[in-house]
Order: C-alpha cells, then sequence, then structure tokens
C-alpha cells in the first residue's frame, strides 16, 4: 500500500507515514524474532537482549527519510 | 540528495543505494541473519559519512557543538554495527572479532565521555543525544534528569575504562536511555506529529530514532562485555 493512502487519512505527509509505519513494521518483525532470546534472559540481560531490536528500528525509520532526500 | 557531496558522481545513485543498504541492514539486524556482514558494513557506511559529510563540515566550523555531536553520534553508531558484526562472529577467535570489538568500544566511550560532559554544560536540551531541542517545559525536573544521564554515561565510560562491571553498569545505562526514550522522546514525537509542518514532524521522529539509536549503541557494547566481568 503505497504511504499517500494512509497520509490522506491521517492528514499528514507521505513521508511522515512512511517513516512511522517503516519503524512500527520493523518493531513487530524484530519483537517477534527476538521473543525467545528475551524470554531466556535472566535480570539485565534481558535488556541487553533488546539491543537489535533497538538499533534496527531506527535504520528501517531512516530509510524513508533518505527516500524523501532524494 | 543536497547531502550527497557535490564531488560525487551519480549522486542520486548514492541516496537510493543508501536506502537500500538501510533496508538491508535494518532486517539483518532484526532477525540476526548475517548480521557480521550487515554490521560490519553499516560501520562503514558510518565511518564515510563522518569523513565525507560531518566531519569536514565540522572543521568548516570549530566551535559549532551540533555539528561535533553529530561526528561523534555517527562515530558511536559506526562502531556499535562494528560490535555488532564481532559479536555475531559466534565460535570465532582472533583478531578479526576482537578488532571490531574493541574499535567500537573505543569509540562508543569517546562519545559517551563527550556526551556526558555536553549534559553537564547544557543541562536543558533533551538526555541521551545532546542536541539543539530543549526538554518540554511540562517535564518536572528537567536539569536533574540531564544530570543523571550526563553522570551515567560518564559512568560507563569510566567503567569501561577502568574494566570493571562494564556488563551491567551499560546495561543499566542503555535502559535508562531507552527509558528516556519512552517517557521523554515519546511524548516530544507525539506533539510533533500534532504540528503542522512536516519539518517538524520528521525531526519528532528523528529525535526518537536517533536517541533509540544510541541506547541500541550502548546495550551492543553490554553484549559485547563478557558476563564473567559483570561480576568484577
Amino acid at each position: 500500500m503505497p504511504p499517500a493512502i494512509p497520509a490522506m487519512f491521517f492528514e499528514t505527509s507521505p513521508t511522515v507515514v512512511a517513516m512511522c509505519s517503516a519503524g512500527i513494521a520493523l518493531f513487530l518483525a524484530g519483537a517477534w524474532a527476538a521473543k525467545n532470546e528475551i524470554a531466556k534472559a535472566r535480570g539485565l540481560d534481558k535488556i541487553v537482549a533488546l539491543s537489535n531490536l533497538c538499533f534496527a528500528i531506527p535504520l528501517a525509520v531512516y530509510i524513508s527519510s533518505a527516500h524523501d532526500s532524494s | 540528495m543536497n547531502i550527497v557531496p557535490r564531488y560525487m558522481p551519480w549522486r542520486m545513485f548514492w541516496v537510493y543505494a543508501i536506502g537500500c543498504a538501510l533496508i538491508a541492514a535494518s532486517l539483518s539486524i532484526a532477525s540476526r541473519i548475517g548480521v557480521r556482514w550487515s554490521g560490519l558494513l553499516f560501520g562503514l557506511m558510518m565511518f564515510l559519512f563522518v569523513a565525507m559529510i560531518h566531519f569536514p563540515g565540522a572543521l568548516r566550523q570549530l566551535h559549532n557543538r551540533i555539528i561535533w555531536t553529530i561526528v561523534f553520534r555517527e562515530m558511536s553508531f559506526g562502531g556499535a554495527g562494528w560490535i555488532l558484526a564481532g559479536n555475531a562472529m559466534d565460535g570465532r577467535r582472533g583478531p578479526g572479532k576482537s578488532t571490531l570489538i574493541m574499535v567500537g568500544r573505543v569509540l562508543i566511550t569517546m562519545t559517551l565521555i563527550v556526551f556526558g560532559i555536553e549534559h553537564f554544560l547544557h543541562p536543558e536540551g533533551l538526555p541521551g543525544v545532546p542536541l539543539e531541542k530543549q526538554m518540554p517545559a511540562w517535564l518536572p525536573g528537567r536539569v536533574l534528569i540531564d544530570y543523571v544521564t550526563g553522570a551515567a554515561l560518564l559512568v560507563v565510560a569510566g567503567s569501561i575504562l577502568l574494566n570493571r562491571k562494564t556488563r551491567t553498569v551499560a546495561a543499566c545505562v542503555g535502559g535508562w536511555i531507552l527509558l528516556m526514550v519512552l517517557v521523554i522522546y515519546g511524548p516530544v514525537l507525539i506533539a510533533a506529529l500534532h504540528q503542522p509542518g512536516i519539518g517538524v514532524q520528521v525531526e519528532g521522529i528523528n529525535y526518537f530514532a536517533d536517541t533509540l539509536l544510541f541506547a541500541g549503541a550502548i546495550l551492543a557494547l553490554a553484549s559485547a562485555t563478557p558476563r564473567s566481568d559483570a561480576v568484577g
């Protein structure tokens, strides 16, 4: 679905919708991928297990802004 | 496209190439497939950004703290990418893995020291990555939050330099920055999305994403530290 359609619905720019959608999609996918490791970890290691997720979400967000700058 | 240096050929190509590289890197790092390569190449990309865009800009404006903050921020992101790559080389011992992790630790430590000091010099900015934006007025104890964050960043840097309890301290401070992202940057992002201008909205998203990535960098550093170190 092109970002222009939800952008019309939310009355905001396609870039903003694309950035938010990419971040949320990556969050869901990354949380699914990391769920076993987070469940196995104990104590502070549960936070450490979030490192890849915290790293990947912003990269997904930047994709849209990189394309917007074109 | 304006950010691509003018001397680069096929400037539009590079914009799309970076976009594709970011898609691949984000999927790879989230799914933990091929992180050895995605982390390594993402780090390399960040170092090229610093060398070709941010560092020359910083040299032109030596007294502009924001540009220097961006230089250190990007170096810490690149270093964290290399730490993730080194971490992904499971079962391998040798110069490659330890060099990647060591370079990443050095770059993140330098950034922690610079950012920690900046929190004390500019104690009303948003915590984590000390850029221009100020903390929202509705937030109580703004200066205290910045002092605590600055001290926490300096404590992580100290624990890395002294090689004492690095994993525990970095995990705690990474968790603190993550909490700041949720409690402070979240509302700032929502407020920005309610503003009319696209620039303000994108800026709100970028602040949220940058600080989340910085939290990820500190947590990556924690994950690269052996558990035995947590006791020592």
